[in-house]
């Protein structure tokens, strides 16, 4: 997967907001998509607490359409981040873009809202097989961002696919990986360890993504994602994990 | 009665209620959407906090209950907290 990095001219402050340029963002290099632009720049024009056990997260509009998911949540917002720029550089291509931004002077995570998204719980498990390559995805997916919370409750499926969302549990120092599902012994579709080979064999991009990741992880979450992606190519040597056992490995904790 | 809803975010922003899961005798009652509530009943959630997160299921009850607001957290599907009625 390529990443285009473009050169900004100056810092553009989001309409109503300041905050500081990244480091990369000072030197002029910020691979942003024109989604991340959209969430990162346009205008809140509404703002509606999501009800839920603390009306932590906002579902937002912005000016000339858009919507997003706000999780103002204490350090959780990094992971968020964390996890969108681990799927942009692998290319897995199913977290919705996500970005950091301050909305009324608080500081969270904004994720693209997915309109006309439906969950697991609404297929019918005879009919979920065709999610099946996604869901193998999603399992490789959270090993690589050690993910301790997924759940029928926080995948989304649009149009045949399945979109990865809530990682704010990602990246844990605990010793707590938590599919949704295991796939041990199955083939591992070829297109994904294409994807995981492409992104080893491109040093720049590993170099580009642990900086990023370094704004946001500590550096030892970032060596572990890092030497995650690397034993899973050794593991998809074969074409299959054999075992489940082999993916509880967290190399920061050995 | 102890409840907790477990609401679906819409594309205007509004929630609508999916389920709704009660404290009767001692054990979590959930009603509402048909694959959730078998999800509940058959795979249960995992807790929270602890060492190691246990899985717990609707005849944990109020355990079960205060878990929810903490499993069903990502925006797009979301438990309130138990509500006593």
């Amino acid at each position: 997967m390529e990443i285009k990095e473009r050169k900004i001219e100056g810092v553009k402050e989001p309409a109503g907001e300041k905050r500081e340029p990244t480091r990369r963002e000072s030197l002029g290099l910020t691979p942003r998509t024109p989604e991340e632009e959209i969430l990162e720049m346009r205008e809140k024009v509404s703002s509606k607490p999501i009800r839920g056990w603390s009306n932590r997260a906002h579902f937002i509009s912005f000016k000339d359409d858009g919507d997003g998911v706000f999780k103002p949540l204490l350090e959780e917002y990094k992971q968020e981040r964390a996890a969108y720029l681990v799927d942009r550089f692998l290319g897995f291509d199913f977290v919705p873009p996500t970005i950091v931004r301050a909305i009324d002077g608080k500081l969270g995570s904004i994720q693209q809202f997915i309109h006309d998204a439906s969950l697991i719980y609404d297929t019918p498990e005879r009919k979920r097989d065709i999610y099946k390559a996604d869901l193998i995805k999603l399992w490789i997916f959270d090993y690589i961002i050690w993910n301790m919370d997924r759940h029928g409750g926080n995948f989304l499926l649009k149009d045949g696919k399945i979109l990865a969302i809530d990682h704010g549990s990602a990246f844990s120092d605990r010793n707590l990986f938590f599919p949704y599902k295991s796939y041990p012994n199955e083939l591992i579709p070829q297109e994904i360890i294409e994807k995981i080979n492409k992104f080893l064999s491109w040093p720049e991009g590993i170099k580009i993504l642990s900086d990023l990741l370094g704004e946001l992880l500590s550096e030892e979450e970032v060596k572990a994602c890092v030497a995650r992606i690397k034993k899973l190519g050794k593991l998809l040597e074969k074409g299959r994990i054999d075992s489940s056992d082999k993916l509880n490995f967290d190399p920061k904790l050995n | 009665m102890s409840h907790v809803d477990i609401l679906k975010l819409k594309n205007d922003g509004s929630q609508e209620k999916i389920a709704v899961c009660s404290l009767k005798d001692g054990m979590a009652d959930c009603q509402g959407s048909e694959s959730l509530v078998k999800s509940l009943l058959e795979e249960g959630i995992r807790s929270h906090s602890g060492k190691e997160r246990t899985t717990l299921f609707p005849k944990d009850g109020i355990r079960f209950l205060e878990e929810l607001k903490y499993h069903f957290d990502s925006g797009y599907l979301n438990a309130t907290d138990v509500v006593n009625d």
